[in-house]
């Protein structure tokens, strides 16, 4: 993984790949969000802010990670922008800065230690055998943990944290 | 040689204005017009913006006027096969499909649609309505003689029936018609084929075509017209109840990019949206009324001022492109959601009808009349202009014009008024013939 100045060039290519400059403000990214439901996240919202060039505001807002990936946005957009590709790549990029909120600094270490995103606790395999249930498969976190580790993302993670 | 006639494709507004213009000019004109009748979708609406007027009451005398003009020979039912020749002498064969009624002995009066025991959804009523297998498609029909629809007829389907014929007093009923091929010289041509209504299911999100309660607005025009389906009463189709509270939904597949929209604004649908909504509530004066629009596109003249007496009697604007409509399995009501662009906030209303506002398109059949013709589409079938500034009624082939909605997008004043340039402009070439002769 590329770390540095290029690829925060690459990134900010890739911004306008997703033709924010497209949207007309109609909403309807918005009403079909199951994000927009429960937080103050409005896809609209972060592509104004695009269009009237407040990258940096956006890179340090805490709405950009709100986003939880759905494409539905996509889906319904009549302006064929790409919202969600959108939020992914200002979330790299504000990784890139060390701007990484604090539950997701935790999701990443978690699948450096375990190969999961969710650390599964242990009250949760004592319900599972209390239950009678079968035992989660095991994950064999060694090959997962090099492959991040050649793409520096243990560093990247780590990136801005205050100690 | 000089020819002094010309041919007018297409037999709406636009055509009709072109072909009287001609003929009052001393040129003949001949009519084609691919349906049973003159009229085109004007004469579907209930009433046209901003002044509303009646739509069929200032259509009908121009239609009878083109029936009864010395100068202009109706061909409708009629294609146009080939076109050869050139700017001032063209040849144009036309094929006149057989309506199994002779023209010349139908008065028009009824009785055999009557008789007819074959009941078939109408196109002119958008489906919303039956109408029989012999039929006239609507009331103020142009010209006044029925037609045989051979798909649904039982003689030619099963090889029963002939009631019609039995019953016609002027015994005009002829199962023995053939398709006809006509020659004509002419020295102009003009193209008004005019434009259909997408399929608004392109917005699958909507629900048209699942939900009973989403309809296309011009079925609307249909339900709001005294001639329509339902007498000019508005009831919707789920339940036949009188709805209380319509929502119109603007730009479905207009203003597109996606590859199945379409890009352009089809220039008409904040207008009669703002028209249907008055005229709902001149029916109603307590229905509640909500236009989601993205844009509200009022720049025709005295089209703001409408909007604005609109917005004070109360039909609520909404800017917003809602997601959804989602049906309540057990009323049919329709709850839209949306987001308030005012205040940020995702809201839900709901509604008795929903009515969408689909792009309009230019005739599919447009494609191939443009490789007869020998001029050029764009990519949507609307025909390409010489110039889109100062020569946006020439086709790209000399002696060939074009106007109205096929053309390119507009309203109803616009396409009359392009249909006058073009008729202005086909005289040229044939005064011009006829001096130099």
């Amino acid at each position: 993984m590329e770390t540095g100045t290029r690829a925060v060039d690459k990134l900010t290519k890739l911004l306008s790949k997703s033709r924010p400059e497209h949207c007309y403000q109609c909403g309807k990214c918005t009403s079909g969000c199951p994000a927009a439901l429960h937080t103050e996240f409005r896809p609209r919202d972060i592509l104004i802010m695009a269009q009237l060039g407040m990258t940096e505001e956006l890179l340090k807002s805490k709405l950009i990670w709100m986003c939880i990936t759905c494409f539905t946005c996509l889906d319904v957009c009549p302006r064929d922008v790409e919202p969600t590709e959108f939020m992914i790549t200002l979330r790299n990029l504000a990784a890139l800065r060390g701007i990484i909120p604090t539950v997701y600094r935790g999701e990443g270490s978690a699948i450096l230690e375990t190969g999961l995103a969710f650390r599964i606790p242990e009250s949760r395999v004592k319900m599972r055998e209390r239950y009678g249930l079968p035992p989660l498969p095991r994950v064999d976190a060694e090959p997962v943990r090099r492959l991040l580790k050649s793409v520096d993302f243990d560093k990247l993670i780590q990136r801005g944290e205050k100690k | 040689m000089s020819v002094g006639s010309a041919l007018v494709i297409g037999g709406g507004i636009a055509g009709i204005q072109a072909a009287l213009d001609l003929a009052d000019r001393g040129i003949k004109v001949y009519l084609v017009e691919k349906s049973p009748s003159i009229g085109g979708r004007m004469a579907q609406l209930d009433k046209t913006f901003p002044t509303m007027d009646c739509s069929i009451c200032i259509l009908a005398p121009k239609m009878n006027e083109c029936a009864r003009h010395p100068n202009i020979e109706l061909l409708t039912w009629s294609e146009v096969l080939s076109v050869e020749g050139e700017a001032g002498n063209f040849t144009v064969r036309i094929l006149k499909k057989p309506r199994y009624v002779r023209e010349d002995l139908c008065t028009g009066c009824g009785i055999c649609t009557e008789k007819c025991p074959k009941k078939v959804p109408s196109e002119f009523e958008m489906g919303l309505g039956m109408r029989k297998a012999i039929y006239m498609p609507f009331p103020q029909a142009v010209p006044r003689v029925s037609v045989i629809d051979e798909e649904n007829c039982l003689y030619f389907q099963k090889g029963v029936c002939r009631v019609c014929e039995k019953f016609c007093p002027a015994g005009a009923i002829d199962f023995e018609q053939k398709p006809q091929e006509i020659e004509l010289k002419v020295g102009a041509i003009i193209v008004a084929t005019g434009l259909v209504q997408a399929d608004p299911s392109i917005e699958s999100e909507y629900g048209y075509g699942r939900y009973k309660n989403v309809i296309a607005s011009l079925e609307l025009e249909r339900l709001l017209s005294a001639s329509g389906p339902t007498g000019g009463e508005l009831k919707r189709p789920s339940d036949g109840k009188h709805p209380k509270r319509i929502g119109f939904i603007q730009c479905v597949a207009s203003r597109s990019l996606k590859e199945n929209g379409y890009p352009y604004c089809s220039s008409v649908c904040c207008m009669y949206a703002t028209k249907e909504a008055m005229i709902i509530m001149e029916h109603d004066p307590e229905a509640e009324i909500y236009i989601f629009y993205i844009d509200l596109r009022a720049f025709g003249k005295g089209f703001q001022e409408f909007v604005n007496r609109a917005k004070e009697r109360g039909v609520h604007y909404i800017r917003a492109k809602p997601s959804k409509v989602i049906e309540d399995p057990e009323t049919k009501d329709l709850i839209i959601r949306y987001e308030d662009i005012n205040d940020k906030k995702v809201k839900e209303v709901r509604l008795d009808l929903v009515v969408l506002c689909a792009a309009l398109v230019p005739t599919p059949e447009n494609k191939k009349l443009a490789e007869i013709l020998g001029i050029e589409v764009d990519e949507y079938g609307f025909f390409k202009p010489l110039h889109p500034l100062y020569a946006p009624v020439d086709s790209t082939r000399p002696g060939i014009f074009i106007c109205g909605y096929c053309q390119g997008p507009k309203d109803i004043p616009e396409s009359v008024a392009q249909a006058s340039g073009a008729a202005a402009r086909a005289a040229e070439i044939i005064a011009k013939k006829v001096v130099a002769g």
